[in-house]
């Protein structure tokens, strides 16, 4: 039996109405006005070149005492995890009374192209930690680290415990050697010397490229043709504008920094296979002896599961809390379950350690 | 010529009142074929008599009144709307070929399949051609941006990420027809690549043979980039063999179940889950190559020889740029590496400053309350475990000491009366 029922007016009649939309849909874009993303109130307490180290305005009256500073990756802008009013993160940490605090890489320019790993993490990282220690009068305050950010956390955790009281780590990759990992396996024949000395600060473009084609059917294609079925809803519509302005808006990579964290970590694996050091200083997670608790995503094609639940198994703490939430890379931060699972989990595990 | 909606205030509405025409249109011309028509329905013939011939951007931006075709923005807006929609409608075209071979040959059983099969391999065996040497350029186009993509994707977005990397400003490439570049390409494998290939093999002679040795080296770089395309090309047409073999079984596994009683299934009754059937069988058989180690040499290739060639190139250039006392990237970035180090050295040097200055009562406190805490997790700790090890004895001695014997009740000395007392 033929599987398909379609004759030719019903699919001219689906095309006619995909038109329809299409063009229906124009004017919502005409007036879909400026793409507005960062929706918590904060002001910049600290800065150094590009980076600004920014405090969120407090949703409560009595915070914890011990402030959480975000470390964000350097490959996308972190207003992704405070996209909109109700699918932010930080709104939902805010309101459950945390002191929140984040570190905005900006977008790195060709005077940046030889920061390096060091200069991030035992530069940057660090000097933001202790500012805030002498702002709070604390020795040492708790850290969130966001994909590669977590990466860079435990890094700075492994090298300098004694400014971390609690670790956590959301969607982080420690494992970059898994046999699901796809850019991964992309890049360990490329030559990132050759790419770094030719380029200099690795294009966002190229970023987006790459991202894109890893599923690049439903990323360029499908996406768009879904689109047209909620042009006529202005509210979805800036929604998937949002979404779509934090997809493209991907700063450049510092070529040193590039090429450190390429080699070092996704073609050496040195977090698993040892022997890292940055800035001279060797990295050792057993070093890390703090309270972690690992956020990750089951249904994760950027950082698969296991290359995060290794951590459990490779740091000194004996306080390890995997936490696991059903759903995608992106998900994890902007579905409207994490806002209900997340934040008070991160809360209730840090109030429970204060 | 007629008024540019883009350029007038009300373009809006006249787009609107242009796109309910173009409709009125269509429905008429739908309605007079079905009526008119006495036979079985010919859907490709339909499609292309009455829809694709009209779909094409001429006659999309006449519709709209924009009078002629140009690279202004709104022509690049308009394009890419067309695009999207014509991408869309580009695999109901093909799809509609299957159907027509399908239904043509048989009506009832697996006659139908057979019919089918045979039109998907043709599709298949025209796809497994290397889109960039086995085609020619009109057909070169269908191949890369016609069934298997909606805009090109992936080798328009290559062009984009390599545009972006040439030394020329801007997209160079946005504005080259993709059949001008088959073109181009076909022209130089048939005709320049063996005598160019023979030329790179002759030393370099004279006083401009330095130059003479980076020209041949540049050329060699750019042929490597070509195969290495070609490679990447191949790559993409395996994608689409597979994606194809993909459908037909699960159109077979549609028509089984269909007719399976036991198991009745729907028939599938919309463009648009066609379309997500495609997307999925697209991205089924993209994930199933580039997982491979082929895919990993061939895109890692790939962008090595990009990169070889945006290097000389720019090696090349500076030499030029040096002559005429024009500043250089490379004199920039050593400017700009040793201002990194001389920051290093400041931070290293603030932050010993800061800690021969901070060796005050307020880091003293900080060290006092640190110990505190420590000796408190320490108590805490070592007073745990002694509890621990207390409860876990007495619970041991409880198990090992002998049941104590009923203690018998004492018994009270009666008081002795005396007699006569």
């Amino acid at each position: 039996m033929f599987p398909f029922s379609i004759r030719p007016d019903t699919a001219m009649q689906e095309i006619v109405q995909f038109q329809q939309k299409l063009t229906n849909g124009l004017q919502t874009l005409n007036n879909a006005g400026p793409i507005e993303v960062g929706f918590s109130h904060k002001e910049p307490i600290y800065q150094e070149d590009k980076m600004v180290l920014y405090h969120f305005t407090p949703l409560v009256k009595k915070t914890q005492r011990v402030p959480v500073l975000i470390v964000y990756a350097l490959v996308n802008r972190p207003y992704m995890a405070d996209l909109e009013e109700k699918r932010s993160m930080i709104r939902g940490l805010l309101q459950a009374g945390l002191d929140v605090y984040l570190i905005d890489w900006g977008y790195p320019d060709g005077a940046d192209r030889f920061l390096n790993l060091d200069d991030y993490i035992n530069g940057y990282i660090r000097r933001c930690t202790e500012f805030l220690c002498d702002r709070h009068n604390l020795y040492r305050i708790n850290l969130l680290g966001i994909c590669q950010g977590g990466t860079f956390s435990l890094c700075f955790s492994a090298m300098h415990p004694e400014l971390v009281r609690n670790l956590i780590t959301m969607v982080t990759p420690v494992d970059f050697h898994t046999p699901d990992n796809l850019l991964s396996h992309w890049v360990q024949k490329l030559d990132i010397d050759l790419l770094v000395d030719t380029l200099g600060n690795i294009p966002g473009e190229l970023l987006n490229w790459t991202f894109l084609s890893m599923k690049p059917f439903r990323l360029t294609g499908q996406k768009y043709v879904e689109l047209v079925d909620i042009l006529d809803d202005s509210k979805k519509l800036k929604n998937f504008l949002r979404m779509e302005k934090w997809i493209f808006d991907s700063p450049d990579q510092t070529g040193e920094a590039f090429r450190q964290f390429i080699k070092e970590f996704y073609q050496k694996n040195g977090l698993i296979q040892g022997g890292l050091k940055i800035g001279g200083n060797p990295v050792d997670l057993k070093q890390i002896t703090m309270p972690v608790l690992n956020v990750y995503a089951s249904e994760d094609h950027l950082v698969p599961p296991e290359a995060s639940t290794i951590l459990g198994e490779k740091i000194g703490s004996d306080d390890y809390t995997p936490m696991v939430f059903k759903g995608g890379h992106i998900g994890i931060y902007v579905s409207g379950r994490a806002q209900k699972e997340i934040p008070p989990a991160i809360s209730t595990w840090l109030e429970q350690r204060e | 010529m007629a008024e540019n909606p883009f350029t007038s205030t009300d373009w809006m509405q006249k787009w609107n009142e242009a796109q309910q025409k173009s409709w009125n249109a269509w429905s008429s011309l739908a309605q007079k074929s079905m009526a008119s028509s006495n036979q079985a329905m010919d859907p490709v013939g339909f499609w292309q008599k009455n829809i694709a011939s009209q779909w094409t951007p001429q006659s999309f931006s006449q519709n709209f009144g924009m009078g002629h075709t140009g690279n202004t923005p709104e022509q690049t807006v308009i394009q890419n709307l067309f695009t999207l929609s014509r991408g869309y409608q580009n695999f109901f075209e093909e799809l509609f070929k299957w159907f027509q071979a399908a239904q043509s040959g048989a009506t009832v059983g697996e006659e139908w399949m057979q019919s089918l099969n045979h039109a998907m391999e043709q599709s298949q065996l025209f796809f497994s051609k290397n889109p960039m040497t086995n085609l020619k350029p009109e057909e070169s186009g269908q191949a890369l941006s016609g069934l298997m993509t909606l805009m090109g994707m992936p080798m328009d977005t290559w062009r984009h990420v390599a545009s972006s990397t040439a030394l020329t400003p801007g997209d160079m490439l946005r504005t080259t027809k993709e059949k001008d570049i088959h073109s181009a390409s076909a022209m130089w494998r048939d005709q320049w690549q063996s005598h160019f290939e023979q030329f790179l093999s002759v030393p370099a002679l004279g006083f401009t043979r330095e130059v003479q040795e980076q020209l041949q080296e540049g050329a060699q770089h750019a042929l490597e980039y070509e195969q290495a395309f070609h490679a990447y090309g191949n790559i993409f047409s395996k994608v689409v063999v597979r994606a194809i073999d993909l459908i037909r079984e699960k159109m077979l596994l549609l028509s089984k179940v269909a007719t399976d009683q036991e198991e009745p299934q729907k028939p599938v009754e919309s463009m648009q889950q066609i379309f997500e059937i495609w997307i999925d069988c697209c991205e089924q058989a993209y994930s199933e190559i580039v997982v491979t180690d082929e895919y990993s040499a061939v895109s890692a290739r790939l962008l090595n020889a990009l990169m070889r060639v945006k290097k000389h190139s720019r090696l090349m250039m500076e030499k030029v740029l040096n002559a005429m006392d024009v500043p250089t990237r490379q004199e920039l970035d050593t400017v700009y590496e040793r201002n990194a180090i001389l920051a290093r050295h400041i931070r290293k040097l603030e932050h010993e400053l800061k800690s021969i200055r901070n060796s005050n009562s307020l880091t003293v406190t900080k060290e006092i309350q640190k110990l505190k805490d420590n000796l408190e997790q320490m108590n805490l700790k070592s007073l745990r475990s002694e509890l621990a090890s207390i409860k876990q004895d007495m619970t041991i001695r409880s198990d090992q000491q002998p049941k104590p014997r009923p203690k018998k009740p004492i018994r009270q000395p009666v008081p002795r009366v005396k007699k006569g007392a």
